[in-house]
């Protein structure tokens, strides 16, 4: 059940009335419920992974607050970290590890067959583990007090807005909410359903409409051209942003009609002016975990610039990895390591460049630049994010250098892109992006609004439901891209 | 493109830009009135379509920049101009 089918559709209200009707004390054993359901609607016979999760990392909790011994708490932590990760690696990286081992094994002349496992991948387990793991890490550094109440605690973990794709929540931010007894609050719902039109609008009028003329190129790599691979490589960018800020806005929105505020995710990452800013702009939830639970307990920037750099590197390939088990997110995670090493080292001989021709970082042709070469580089990046194997990846690569043969009206036939298509696409992005000022004017002040109550969203809908009459034409509608994460 | 050869296409695509704007400008039930026939010409928009028969992707096209218009429209007059405004009565 994703959030772009029938199913949600008739799944939420219901959900909502029984929230909003029942009486306090049972609504949350129903979002328990409704959750669990949620989730076994996705792959019922993986429920008891996350049962599983969420029961060792109470137990280990609620040991670590009440021992009195350091060893004790610390064997807990270790044992809970050993026990949650193994499980997320032997799910996610069995396969991918053992596929690298053979080889490496043939590549050096050995003889060994595949001894690959049939695993289901368990959907959210990156993000529910995370989670678990911040919760049980906050209690050991005496941030938090553990919940006594274990279903009330699995509810936390499995809270179905933020379940499958996140944000990964912190405790103190959503526990508390959650055991809040909300009445029904219109600011709420008008809030709530703003965002959930603006995920819709992201997901279905934009990314599922570049998505194919993005799988045109990244899925047939051997016809691509250059112009081609530029084209859909910029077209990705946008696509993997409205798909996961759209799923985020989704959730957000869900959870805020019910009086939960999840934690923000995205902050227009593409206005960023470095890739560091980036990072603080793109999955907030994600990078800010990171930071929290790797960078920092690895020594951050407080062991010296060396080490900084060291630490860097560790936490972009770790969230590399994160993403998925294969060696283009390894790769991309690298790269966005380097870009951040690099753009500290250079940081100071860029300052005193720009001071000595008069201008400073402020100046708005000195943003406007670093904007748009931080877009180039992280839209690079999504290259080896996009490509189906580092083969692809390499051969895209290479064409981008190579391949300028194509002429442009060739390429964009080849991707599918006639007048239609173009200024379809054109449009819905420029309508995505005034949209979204909008909303953000909107939140801002309340004297005028547009998307609600002047009956703005009845224009809005009906743009979703039309695309969505369009791609299901077509047999193109699709789940959202960080669900396989 | 076939939609450029419907004439209730082109009429009510014109009716919606005039009122795009129109409705920026107007207050009260007049305001009001003007909002709600506006909301229902651009949804209704798509029928028209369906009788010339229309391929679903120019259609939605259509659709869209009438999106685009509405929501341009907005930005434009309700948020940019009236920030303007405030700032030339602020001098």
């Amino acid at each position: 059940m994703t959030f772009n089918s029938w199913e949600f559709l008739l799944f939420y209200p219901i959900v909502l009335a029984l929230y909003f009707l029942l009486p306090k004390k049972a609504r949350w054993p129903m979002l328990l419920i409704a959750s669990y359901y949620f989730y076994m609607c996705y792959q019922a016979e993986l429920v008891f992974l996350i049962f599983g999760t969420t029961l060792i990392s109470w137990l280990a909790s609620n040991v670590i607050e009440r021992s009195e011994r350091r060893w004790v708490k610390r064997t807990m932590l270790t044992l809970t970290l050993a026990v949650c990760l193994g499980v997320l690696f032997f799910y996610k990286y069995f396969n991918f590890l053992a596929e690298s081992a053979v080889g490496i094994i043939r590549l050096f002349g050995g003889e060994v067959g595949s001894f690959e496992l049939s695993l289901l991948l368990p959907v959210g387990i990156s993000f529910y583990t995370f989670q678990t793991l911040s919760y049980v890490i906050d209690v050991y550094r005496g941030n938090i007090k553990t919940e006594k109440n274990f279903f009330f605690y699995a509810l936390f973990v499995s809270f179905f807005p933020q379940l499958v794709a996140g944000p990964i929540e912190r405790p103190e931010n959503l526990i508390p909410q959650l055991k809040e007894p909300h009445s029904w609050s219109g600011e709420n719902a008008i809030a709530g359903a703003k965002l959930m039109i603006v995920g819709f609008f992201k997901k279905i009028c934009v990314a599922d409409l570049i998505s194919v003329y993005v799988n045109s190129v990244y899925n047939s790599p051997e016809g691509a051209g250059a112009l081609g691979i530029i084209i859909a490589t910029c077209l990705f960018a946008v696509q993997i942003y409205c798909d996961f800020s759209g799923y985020t806005d989704i959730a957000t929105g869900c959870a805020r009609v019910m009086g939960i505020r999840l934690m923000k995710n995205f902050d227009h990452p593409y206005s960023a002016a470095t890739v560091k800013e980036f990072w603080s702009r793109w999955h907030i939830s994600l990078s800010s975990w990171f930071k929290d639970y790797l960078y920092i307990p690895l020594g951050g920037n407080r062991r010296g610039r060396a080490r900084q750099m060291i630490n860097v590197m560790i936490v972009f390939l770790v969230s590399g990895l994160w993403h998925g088990a294969a060696w283009t997110f390894v790769i991309w995670g690298a790269l966005h390591g380097l870009y951040q090493i690099i753009g500290t080292l250079t940081y100071k001989a860029r300052e005193r460049g720009l001071s000595r021709i008069g201008l400073t970082g402020e100046s708005l042709a000195v943003k406007t630049v670093r904007r748009v070469n931080t877009f180039v580089l992280v839209t690079f990046a999504w290259l080896f994010f996009r490509a189906n194997s580092t083969s692809d990846a390499f051969l895209l690569l290479g064409k981008l250098f190579t391949e300028w043969s194509v002429s442009p009206a060739d390429t964009l036939a080849a991707m599918g892109l006639g007048t239609v298509e173009i200024l379809m696409t054109v449009f819905s992005v420029l309508t995505l992006v005034m949209l979204d000022r909008l909303v953000t004017y909107e939140a801002k002040d309340d004297s005028s609004d547009l998307v609600i109550r002047r009956g703005g969203f009845a224009v809005y809908v009906w743009a979703i439901i039309l695309c969505w009459a369009l791609l299901l034409s077509k047999d193109m509608t699709s789940t959202f891209i960080y669900f396989q994460f | 493109m076939i939609i450029f050869t419907s004439p209730a296409v082109i009429i009510i695509s014109a009716l919606i830009i005039i009122l795009d704007i129109a409705k920026e400008f107007t207050d009260g039930i007049l305001g009001k009135i003007l909002a709600v026939v506006n909301i229902c010409l651009h949804i209704s928009l798509i029928f028209p379509l369906m009788l010339v028969k229309a391929p679903i992707a120019e259609a939605v096209l259509v659709y869209m920049c009438s999106t685009f218009v509405y929501t341009a429209s907005y930005l434009l007059f309700s948020v940019v101009f009236s920030k303007e405004a405030e700032r030339g009565g602020e001098r």
